[in-house]
C-alpha cells in the first residue's frame, strides 16, 4: 500500500480528532451552561464572550497543576490507566459514517468494532482504581466495572436488534437501511434499552455510582491530579459525544437529511456532503444535550436498584425485543 | 517493506514480549495486564489475515470478558485478604523439563505439518496483495456454516455454555444463604 493512497484518510483523521476534542472540550463548557441555566445559576461567563474561551482556560490550568501519584500506587499502571481511558474513547471514531463515503474505515464488522472498543474503557476504570492504592478509588473501580460489564449485555442485545433490520455489521449500510424510515420509529424499545445502556456505559447519572461523591469522594479517579485527572475528563466527555454519536448512527438515520430525497439529488456534490456533515452533527448534538439534560435532572440510582435494572428489568427485555424484531423481520 | 509486513512484525513482537511479561512478572495484575497485550496482539494477526470476525470476537470475548473477570478476581482477593498470594517459583528441575519436553513436541509438530503445503495455504500465497479483489465479509459465510452443517456443534456449545451458567449460579445462590443465616441470629 502506497504513502499517497493513504493521505485522504489521514486528512479525515486529523479533522475527525479535531472535532472530536472541540465537541469534548465544549461538552463541558455547554455542560456547565446548562446546569447553570437548569438550575436557576449563571454559570462560566467570564473568559471570552459569553464564557467561549473557558475550556481554553481550564485545559492550561490542568496542565499547569503539580501531578502527584500516592506514595504508595503502582506508578506503572497509574499512569496507563488515563492513557487507555482516552485511547478506547478515540479509536471508536475510525468506523462512524460522518457522511455517504465519508469514514474512516468501512469495515465489514463496525458495530462490531465499537462494541469491542467500548469493552476496552473498563480497563481505565478498574486499573485507576487498583493502582491508586486507596480504598475510595479502588470501590468505585469495581463498582464501575460491574456497572459496565452488566449493561454491556443488554446493550449489545439492543445492538442486535439493528443488525437484524439492517441485516449488516457494516455502519455505513446501517444508515443507507434508514433511507425510507428511522430505525428510532421501527425499533422503538431497542432505541430505549440502549439510551439506557449508553447512559450507564458511560457513568453518568443516573448511574454515576462509580463517582459517587457523597459516599466515594470521586471514585476511581480520587487519587489523580494534573492533566491525568485532565485525560479521564476528557474521556468521560468523548464517551458521551461518542456515544451521541452512535446513538444517532444506529436509531436516527446517522448522516441521512430528514426529508433528503425530496431536494438532496438537485444539489451539487460538496452541498450533499456539507449538508450530510451538518445533520449528523446536529443529531449528534441535540443527544449531548439529552446526556446533558438528564444529568442536572434525575437523581442516582442506589447500587442494588443499578443492579436489579440492569439484569431483571433491562436484560429479558432486550431480549424479547429481539425476539419481537425478529419475528417481525420474518412476517412483514 | 510494506504496511501490512510492518504491522505484522509489530503484532507478532507486542504477542510475544507480553507473553514474557505473562510468565516472568511477580505482580499478578502486571501479569494480567501482559495476558491481555497479548490476546489483543493475536486479534491484531486475526485482522491482518482477513479473519475481521474473529479478530473482534477475540477483543469483545478475551480483552473485553475474560480478562476483565481474571483482574476482577485478583483485586478483590489481593489486598482484602490482606496476605500476598504466591507467585514464587517452585518445582523448578520438573518444571523445566516439562516446558522443554513441551517445547520440543510443538516445534516438531509444527515442522511435520508442512504448513506450507496445505493447499488453503498454498492457495492463499498466490493471491497477489495489490491487485486481488478486497476480501468479502467472512461474518456471513460463518454464519451460514453455523445454522448450516455445524448446527450440532454449534448448539452443543450453547448447551455446556448454558450448563457451566446454571452451575455458577448454583454455587453463588447456596454461598448467600449460608451468610444470610448469622445475620438472621443476631437481630
Amino acid at each position: 500500500m502506497a504513502f499517497e493512497s493513504l493521505q485522504p484518510k489521514l486528512l479525515l483523521l486529523a479533522a475527525a480528532l479535531l472535532a472530536l476534542f472541540t465537541m469534548a472540550a465544549y461538552t463541558v463548557y455547554f455542560e456547565r451552561r446548562i446546569s447553570a441555566w437548569i438550575q436557576n445559576r449563571i454559570g462560566p461567563n467570564r473568559v471570552g464572550p459569553f464564557g467561549l474561551l473557558q475550556p481554553l482556560a481550564d485545559v492550561l490550568k490542568l496542565l499547569f497543576k503539580e501531578d502527584i501519584a500516592p506514595a504508595a500506587a503502582d506508578r506503572l499502571l497509574h499512569r496507563l490507566a488515563p492513557m487507555i481511558s482516552v485511547t478506547a474513547a478515540v479509536a471508536t471514531i475510525g468506523v462512524l459514517p460522518f457522511a455517504h463515503n465519508l469514514i474512516l474505515a468501512d469495515v465489514n464488522i463496525g458495530i462490531l468494532y465499537i462494541l469491542a472498543i467500548t469493552s476496552l474503557n473498563v480497563y481505565g476504570i478498574t486499573l485507576s482504581g487498583w493502582a491508586s492504592n486507596s480504598k475510595y478509588a479502588l470501590l468505585g473501580g469495581l463498582r464501575s466495572s460491574a456497572q459496565l460489564i452488566s449493561y454491556e449485555i443488554a446493550m449489545g442485545l439492543a445492538v442486535l436488534s439493528v443488525v437484524v433490520q439492517s441485516e449488516s455489521l457494516m455502519t455505513s449500510q446501517i444508515v443507507e437501511a434508514q433511507a425510507e424510515i428511522w430505525n428510532v420509529l421501527r425499533n422503538p424499545l431497542g432505541f430505549l434499552i440502549f439510551l439506557i445502556t449508553a447512559f450507564a456505559e458511560t457513568n453518568r447519572l443516573p448511574f454515576d455510582l462509580p463517582e459517587a461523591e457523597q459516599e466515594l469522594v470521586a471514585g476511581y479517579h480520587t487519587e489523580y491530579s494534573s492533566m491525568k485527572f485532565g485525560m479521564f475528563y476528557v474521556a468521560e466527555y468523548m464517551n458521551v459525544v461518542l456515544s451521541s454519536a452512535v446513538i444517532t448512527t444506529l436509531f436516527f438515520g446517522g448522516y441521512l437529511v430528514p426529508f433528503g430525497h425530496l431536494f438532496m439529488s438537485d444539489l451539487p456534490a460538496w452541498a450533499r456532503t456539507g449538508l450530510e456533515v451538518l445533520s449528523f452533527f446536529g443529531k449528534t448534538g441535540f443527544f449531548v444535550f439529552v446526556f446533558i439534560w438528564v444529568r442536572w435532572t434525575i437523581p442516582r440510582f442506589k447500587y442494588n436498584q443499578l443492579m436489579r435494572l440492569g439484569w431483571v428489568y433491562l436484560f429479558p427485555l432486550a431480549v424479547l425485543n429481539l425476539v419481537l424484531v425478529a419475528l417481525a423481520r420474518m412476517l412483514f | 517493506m510494506d504496511y501490512y509486513r510492518i504491522a505484522f512484525y509489530l503484532f507478532g513482537a507486542l504477542t510475544v514480549l507480553a507473553a514474557v511479561v505473562v510468565v516472568w512478572s511477580r505482580n499478578l495484575i502486571h501479569a494480567g495486564m501482559g495476558l491481555l497485550l497479548t490476546l489483543f496482539g493475536v486479534a491484531g494477526l486475526y485482522a491482518l489475515a482477513a479473519a475481521d470476525f474473529l479478530a473482534v470476537v477475540q477483543i469483545l470475548v478475551y480483552v473485553g470478558g475474560i480478562v476483565i473477570l481474571l483482574l476482577f478476581g485478583i483485586m478483590l482477593t489481593q489486598r482484602i485478604a490482606g496476605r500476598a498470594p504466591r507467585t514464587g517459583v517452585v518445582n523448578r528441575t520438573v518444571g523445566a523439563l516439562i516446558a522443554t519436553g513441551l517445547f520440543v513436541l510443538f516445534v516438531m509438530v509444527i515442522f511435520s505439518a508442512r504448513f506450507a503445503e496445505l493447499p488453503w495455504i498454498a492457495q492463499g500465497r498466490m493471491i497477489d496483495r495489490e491487485s486481488a479483489p478486497p476480501v468479502g465479509s467472512t461474518v456471513e459465510r460463518l454464519g451460514q456454516l453455523l445454522v448450516g452443517p455445524y448446527l450440532l456443534l454449534f448448539e452443543v456449545a450453547a448447551l455446556v455454555l448454558t450448563v457451566a451458567l446454571i452451575g455458577a449460579a448454583y454455587l453463588a445462590r447456596r454461598s448467600r444463604q449460608e451468610g444470610a443465616r448469622p445475620r438472621r441470629m443476631i437481630s
